[in-house]
């Protein structure tokens, strides 16, 4: 842990690190829940509240955008990509889908979700 | 991020006339996606996916002569197919609001729906 005054040693986010945050935020709100239309906009505020709030904690130097999306399941197509001007070293965009692939079996049966995490160093 | 030499540039907000302005950046959305997607069909994956790649590289390019040097610019494109499906998209950030803006549009046609969304951070 970094002492008071002192910059963290590493200036820039993980692919693996925006993973795991992302992933615990979704599983914390939609582990077994049915889609709801009434409730999905109280969900996708809490998703992104977790995320913001837990990439804040990291205490680097970034500014945080996080955008969350979510949709029933059926057989509908939906595709999603970015495209960013900023610092390529320290800046990151990232997209996660949930539930993944390797997790089929468990996980939520009524719904997708796609976060989408951005990051900009200041 | 190459352009300002800020050796010789020392401001810390943006002045009123570089403002990143929310209306004018969706007029710049609409003028790129409509005529891209006002007369398509979700087709399929392949077909499609050329579709949010242009219309963000299109969105971006069109920032980036907008608001040079002193923003970065971040643009997610997302198209679906409407099937009757619910689907909602939400966001949050974490950073300056006298600095730094977000501007959105959406578009919907008999087969597809297209949200294309932009994020503007000041650069110090």
């Amino acid at each position: 842990m970094a002492d008071e005054g002192q910059a963290p040693d590493d200036l820039t986010f993980t692919h693996q690190e925006l993973d795991e945050k992302a992933t615990e935020a979704i599983e914390a709100v939609l582990a077994s829940k049915i889609y709801d239309e009434k409730e999905v906009s109280r969900w996708i505020n809490e998703i992104c509240e977790r995320i913001i709030k837990s990439l804040y904690d990291t205490r680097k130097p970034f500014k945080y955008m996080v955008t969350c999306l979510i949709m029933q399941k059926t057989e509908a197509g939906l595709l999603t990509s970015g495209a960013c001007m900023f610092e390529g070293g320290t800046d990151m965009m990232q997209q996660f889908l949930w539930p993944k692939e390797k997790a089929k079996d468990q996980a939520n049966k009524t719904m997708h979700a796609v976060v989408t995490i951005f990051c900009a160093r200041f | 991020m190459k352009g300002t030499n800020s050796q010789e540039n020392y401001w810390t907000r943006p002045s009123y006339k570089e403002k990143f302005c929310p209306l004018k950046v969706r007029e710049i959305m609409k003028n790129i996606v409509e005529p891209k997607l006002i007369e398509e069909k979700y087709q399929g994956r392949t077909a499609i996916n050329q579709y949010t790649y242009d219309i963000a590289e299109s969105v971006r390019n069109a920032l980036k002569d907008e608001y040079t040097n002193r923003f970065k610019i971040m643009v997610q494109v997302v198209i679906g197919e409407k099937q009757g499906q619910g689907v909602r998209m939400g966001s949050k950030c974490f950073w300056d609001s006298d600095t730094d803006n977000v501007a959105w549009f959406n578009f919907m046609n008999d087969s597809l729906y297209c949200v294309v969304i932009a994020f503007a951070t000041y650069l110090y």
